[in-house]
């Protein structure tokens, strides 16, 4: 590994800064993704190579470079050390997922070892120490790991968990790096152990890991490499998703080293501060694949600046892969037209649907065709979930975007509540089977047989329909609120809002609802006695900062009187009723007391 | 606190105050004056994006490097003066 900051023994060893340059694009191998039996195998291959990974800094300079042959190298050194620590095959290994070379040494580590590594996130909010600290301390707990490993700029708060955390060691890398390198025999993982797990969720007391073998994270990349992607030679990819999520690292770490192909990194938190960079990279590194949920787009294209068009050239960008959210055409046509004059094409949209439990896709639609729109009735679509294809200037237009199609691995069944298969243009709930699913969530049986039948077959909640054997997405999970592609699961939301004083335990229901533009609004209805006015407002005040901490988004509260949201004949709170209810609730103009949203603005 | 520290304060006010303007955050008016006691997460609706654009905003201005963890502890334009004032100092 090459690095240009002070680290003197590394510097030393490699070559100096002004040196560095960018691992190429490969040339020296033959693009191969079959034949792999697991990870291992496949960065063996990929380090028979000269391309490689290489991370730029908050300025957009290069700041490292790692080649897939010194990561092999680095890996198996690191592998040794860990075994040699007295890590058994199995052992779980947390590990703060910054955009940093660290990760991929550890993940790969890991493999070599046979232990099982879990990305940790990396990115804070501001004010949100104490949030941040117990996600991580949930996500180590409930993985059972033995191993937590933090860059130098995150270990302070994974020292604070790791007290009464029982791990076998904790530390920065070069604390792992110190360790002797030991006589100690790798032995290479067999296809059905576990490569790693993904957590999706970690914000209150249920983190859930999904579970995924050597041959299921080989089986979904193989497809995506060559079935959507069509890789070759020439490409490269550039990304600023975090490694903490499956697009960042499925779609940005492995997809590329399966393929023995470079990739060019910028931090998640710089992308969020100068999303231009993002295109700088692209154009001077001639990236040919790089993807981001709608909000990314949306987000770089508000900072353009004019002077831009002449700086960028994204000719070279054939691939701009949409999903982890609601792919949105609006803001994208935006995005494509502001950046039309830099070279960049809509037809290098690709829209795609995916989830951590089928490793990452599971539909593209195909290339060079850009977006392509459904156009329904959104009444009938709304009383019959029957998607009936409109004029699109019509008042009572729906629209969706076509997610292509299905991965050759998958069947599919979209099933009305009966659990009986619907007809093409008829919405029902998805079901997956096929040798990209999961085994399960780790060590949780109960949520596991909750969503994975007997037969196979993955109850991904989410609502769609197809058109011949295009897939349509009309309502991500029944559950999940995806907002700036961050995964929340209302139940997470709806046990922090109730630790606030005056809000009455069971009595908060959160869902989301379309905003206006390219805006999911997330909405908190919330009961409570509390009449006085000052309180109302302290009270939304307090949840409104502690949606801030734990999640980072935007909620709109409605206070309620309680026994306004509405039950199951069981008891259970109705989520999609509570959902019908408010927004007829904004439809009859009430009197507004503090803490009751007026959200007509908002609402498209 | 000394003059340094406020003038650092008042420039995050300004900062702040264009920043609510730029981006269409009516909430201004509502709150009224920004003090040092005005809380950036919860006083405004800013989302987690929008605070990195404001957060590069200040970076700009006082030509600093902001470390995000440094601010896990801050939540009101008080505490953010503190830590660009312990940046500055460096």
């Amino acid at each position: 590994m090459m690095v240009s900051d002070n680290n003197s023994e590394q510097k030393n060893r490699h070559l100096t800064q002004n040196l560095m340059h960018p691992t190429p694009i490969n040339t020296a191998l033959r693009v191969k993704t079959d034949g792999f039996i697991n990870l291992v195998d496949a960065l063996e291959y990929a380090a028979k190579g000269d391309s490689g990974f290489n991370f730029y800094d908050h300025r957009g300079d290069l700041d490292s470079v790692l080649s897939y042959r010194d990561l092999r190298n680095e890996a198996k050194a690191l592998a040794r050390r860990l075994l040699g620590l007295g890590c058994k095959p199995g052992d779980r290994v947390g590990i703060i997922a910054e955009t940093d070379p660290l990760f991929h040494r550890f993940f790969f580590a890991c493999q070599y070892a046979g232990l099982i590594p879990l990305a940790l996130p990396a990115g804070i909010q501001l004010g949100a120490h104490k949030a941040y600290v117990g996600q991580i301390r949930r996500m180590l707990d409930s993985s059972g790991a033995t191993i937590a490993v933090a860059p130098a700029s995150h270990i302070a708060f994974l020292e604070e968990v790791t007290d009464d955390l029982d791990l076998l060691m904790s530390g920065i890398p070069e604390d792992f790096d110190a360790l002797p390198d030991k006589e100690v025999e790798l032995v290479s993982p067999a296809a059905e152990d576990i490569a790693y797990l993904q957590y999706t969720s970690g914000s209150t007391r249920f983190p859930r890991g999904v579970e995924i073998n050597h041959e299921t994270v080989l089986n979904n990349i193989r497809e995506i490499a060559t079935h959507a992607m069509k890789l070759t030679n020439e490409d490269r990819f550039v990304s600023w998703l975090p490694y903490y999520h499956d697009m960042g690292l499925i779609g940005f770490i492995l997809v590329p080293l399966i393929a023995q192909l470079s990739v060019d990194y910028l931090p998640s938190r710089t992308f969020a501060m100068r999303p231009r960079l993002w295109l700088k990279l692209i154009s001077d590194n001639r990236g040919t694949i790089s993807s981001s949920p709608t909000f990314g787009y949306a987000l770089c294209a508000r900072r353009l600046r004019p002077s831009d068009y002449e700086r960028y050239d994204l000719t070279s960008w054939r691939v701009a892969c949409v999903g982890a959210e609601q792919v949105n055409p609006v803001p994208l046509k935006a995005f494509a037209q502001a950046l039309a004059p830099c070279g960049f094409d809509e037809k290098a949209f690709v829209a795609c649907y995916g989830m951590a439990e089928c490793v990452l896709a599971i539909s593209f639609a195909p290339l060079n065709l850009g977006l392509s729109v459904d156009y329904v009735d959104q009444d009938v679509m709304t009383s019959t979930g029957e998607a009936v294809p409109i004029n699109p200037s019509a008042t009572n237009v729906a629209s969706y975007a076509d997610c292509g199609l299905l991965l050759p691995g998958f069947e599919i069944s979209i099933r009305d509540d009966q659990g009986r298969q619907v007809g093409e243009r008829q919405c029902g709930e998805i079901y997956l089977k096929g040798p990209s699913v999961m085994s399960g969530y780790f060590q949780d049986e109960e949520a596991t047989l909750a969503i994975l039948d007997e037969d196979g077959w993955l109850d991904t909640g989410d609502i769609g329909y197809r058109v011949v054997d295009r897939i349509f997405i009309t309502a991500r999970s029944k559950d999940v609120i995806i907002i700036k592609g961050r995964n929340i699961w209302p139940n997470d939301m709806e046990v922090v809002a109730q630790r606030v004083e005056g809000v009455r335990l069971g009595g908060v229901a959160a869902f989301s609802i379309s905003g206006f533009g390219d805006e999911e609004l997330a909405i908190l209805v919330v009961e409570t006695r509390e009449r006085d006015l000052d309180q109302r407002n302290r009270l939304a005040h307090e949840i409104t900062k502690l949606m801030h901490e734990h999640f980072g988004i935007n909620v709109i509260i409605d206070l309620v009187k309680p026994g306004t949201l509405p039950r199951t004949s069981s008891g259970k709170l109705s989520r999609f009723q509570s959902r019908e209810a408010f927004l007829k609730r904004q439809k009859t103009p009430a009197l507004h007391l503090p803490g009751t949203v007026e959200i007509d603005r908002k609402i498209a | 606190m000394n003059v340094r520290f406020d003038k650092i304060e008042n420039k995050i006010k300004e900062l702040l105050a264009s920043y609510l303007e730029s981006s269409g955050h009516p909430e201004l008016e509502k709150h009224g004056e920004i003090t040092g006691a005005t809380n950036l997460v919860s006083d405004f609706t800013l989302d987690s994006f929008q605070v990195m654009e404001f957060l590069m905003e200040m970076e700009e201005a006082f030509d600093i490097m902001i470390d995000m963890n440094n601010l896990s502890n801050a939540h009101t334009v008080n505490e953010l003066a503190k830590v660009v004032a312990s940046l500055l100092k460096k």
